[in-house]
């Protein structure tokens, strides 16, 4: 018989604390869990449920890789574009999927009469909140550049480690 | 026990799978600890003004007998509202950050230590489901895409009690290394360089948050106003400068609007029942059961804006009619279906600020804003301030 080796075990979670939090995040999650599944024929559990996996899904798998890629990217930038260019990028990003109902729009529907309902032109206004962001991150480059003059000139900076 | 040796097998360190299992897959400086556990505390706070919110708002619209919501002041059932959405929009980019910086422990190797570990993790599911849930249901549902086959209302109120479940379970399991990041000391061995990376990181996702907001809030927020260009509504841009929730065509009421023979029934337990007429109500609202007040719709979906209102206060109808003083009073519209009653508590129906109002910013309610009367009450859910009246019950 072969000896498998020990693997590392840290330690789970512990303490009076844990239990605590168990017990007490336990019947709250319960509650809210029965409300869902007493009120089914409203809250629809086979649908919820493929909505709340497929978020996280799409986070796990879609999103948070392609961050972690964009991430890399940036490595390549000048040392003095890096922190502006994934300040730009980010802003953007959460601005933009914030911003999706109103630019899809699909509201107006529910009420074609009532000119109040998603009242602006939300593909013009992102792209003037980006404009916004944009210049800031060229004003924050510009600024560093003065601040420190030599940097970010094509040179690398110090050494770090890979962003993701 | 058999168990337990093929997760062993499985999990030795040599067996670790390649790709983002492999250590130093994830290197940025920027995640360490201590922004998780401050991007953490904020979410926890954000939730928590979320779901104390929240649940305030359904007590309102749906209240047992022991709650009260006050009357006065008159911007709190606004404030409610105006937190709730906007906390969660502001969660957007917090969640987002604390998930990058905890992403790498998604394919941590051995992927289980234990029994309690084995929970912990679990628990994660429907703390990372249910807040992804949540803000997207809810920047969804104030975009009026209803895309989900779900009630949204049921849905997102049962999920937030799931969440904050989850929560409680993950602050337990994390406690010790909250203390830890958050102590003094903490960063005593860090790099400079490190610790300017974690500000960026901290400040990047500051930024995102006050951008978006800055973006949103002039929804309620009436000094913003001019910026809010991603707002789903606009203050001053309706009708009589005032957004509309519902319209009176949605709501198949507009053709009966123009009815000569409208009447405001007034009954239930009242001594002297009435049925008053357009002009009856316009000879109260010029004597001396009239009154203006600034008063804002607050809707539940986040924005609002204050308006001049003028009509008949309730309270003076209600001692006219001989109303008990302690009495609820219902409000019903000649709409069907959906909001179209609306029960005052007594604090709410005697305040001195509720009118049913004739006239908006100075001129007739326009159709879509509820002519020929609707009620305006102070720290009311708009969606409990009912148009196109035609009856008021004591209850």
């Amino acid at each position: 018989v072969s000896r498998v080796p020990e693997a590392p075990r840290p330690a789970g979670p512990s303490g009076p604390w844990w239990w605590a939090g168990l017990a007490a995040g336990g019947a709250v999650g319960l509650f809210g869990l029965g409300g869902l599944l007493r009120n089914a024929a409203k809250s629809m559990p086979a649908t919820w449920a493929t909505w709340l996996l497929g978020l996280l899904l799409a986070h796990d798998l879609l999103l948070a890789p392609a961050v972690h890629l964009a991430g890399r990217w940036t490595r390549r930038a000048p040392a003095a574009w890096r922190w502006p260019l994934r300040l730009g990028l980010v802003v953007s990003g959460v601005v933009a999927l914030a911003s999706v109902p109103v630019l899809y729009g699909v509201g107006r529907a529910t009420q074609p009469g009532n000119a109040s309902v998603l009242p602006g032109d939300y593909p013009r206004a992102l792209a003037g909140v980006l404009a916004l962001v944009w210049s800031g991150v060229l004003g924050l480059v510009t600024a560093r550049r003065l601040i420190r003059p030599g940097r970010g000139r094509g040179r690398r900076g110090r050494p770090r480690p890979r962003p993701g | 026990m058999r168990a337990r040796e093929l997760l062993r097998r499985w999990s030795r360190p040599d067996r670790r799978p390649p790709g983002p299992f492999r250590p130093g897959a994830f290197a940025s400086t920027a995640r360490d600890e201590r922004a998780t556990a401050l991007l953490g505390v904020t979410l926890g706070v954000l939730f928590g003004v979320c779901f104390v919110t929240g649940v305030a708002s359904h007590l309102i619209q749906h209240p047992p007998g022991w709650f009260r919501w006050p009357a006065g002041p008159v911007w709190l059932f606004r404030w409610n509202q105006g937190l709730h959405v906007f906390a969660g929009l502001a969660a957007v980019p917090v969640l987002l950050a604390k998930l990058w910086s905890v992403y790498p422990k998604l394919y941590r190797w051995p992927p289980l230590a234990g029994a309690a570990h084995a929970v912990e993790r679990a628990a994660v599911v429907p703390l990372v489901g249910g807040a992804l849930l949540l803000l997207t249901t809810g920047i969804m549902n104030i975009g009026y895409w209803y895309g989900w086959g779900f009630d949204f209302l049921t849905a997102h109120f049962w999920t937030a009690f799931i969440l904050v479940g989850a929560m409680l379970v993950h602050l337990g399991a994390k406690l010790p290394v909250l203390r830890r990041a958050l102590g003094a000391g903490h960063d005593r061995d860090r790099p400079a360089a490190a610790r300017l990376d974690r500000r960026r990181f901290l400040a990047t996702t500051g930024v995102a948050a006050g951008v978006l907001l800055l973006a949103t809030a002039g929804e309620a927020v009436t000094p913003l106003r001019r910026l809010a260009v991603l707002s789903p509504r606009r203050q001053g841009v309706g009708p009589q400068g005032l957004p509309v929730n519902k319209d009176a065509a949605t709501a198949g009421v507009a053709a009966r609007l123009g009815d000569p023979g409208w009447r405001l029934a007034v009954r239930g337990r009242v001594a002297r029942p009435a049925a008053l007429s357009l002009d009856e109500l316009r000879a109260r609202m010029d004597g001396r059961q009239g009154h203006a007040a600034r008063l804002p719709i607050a809707c539940v979906e986040g924005w609002s804006q204050e308006a001049h209102w003028r009509g008949v206060r309730l309270r003076d109808l209600l001692d006219e009619v001989g109303a008990p003083p302690g009495a609820a009073v219902r409000v019903q519209s000649l709409q069907r279906g959906g909001y179209a009653a609306a029960v005052l508590d007594p604090g709410h129906a005697r305040h001195p600020d509720t009118l049913l109002a004739l006239e908006l910013n100075g001129a007739p309610l326009h159709p879509d804003h509820g002519y020929p009367l609707r009620l305006i009450a102070p720290s009311n859910p708009g969606v409990m301030q009912t148009k196109w009246l035609a009856a008021v019950t004591v209850l």
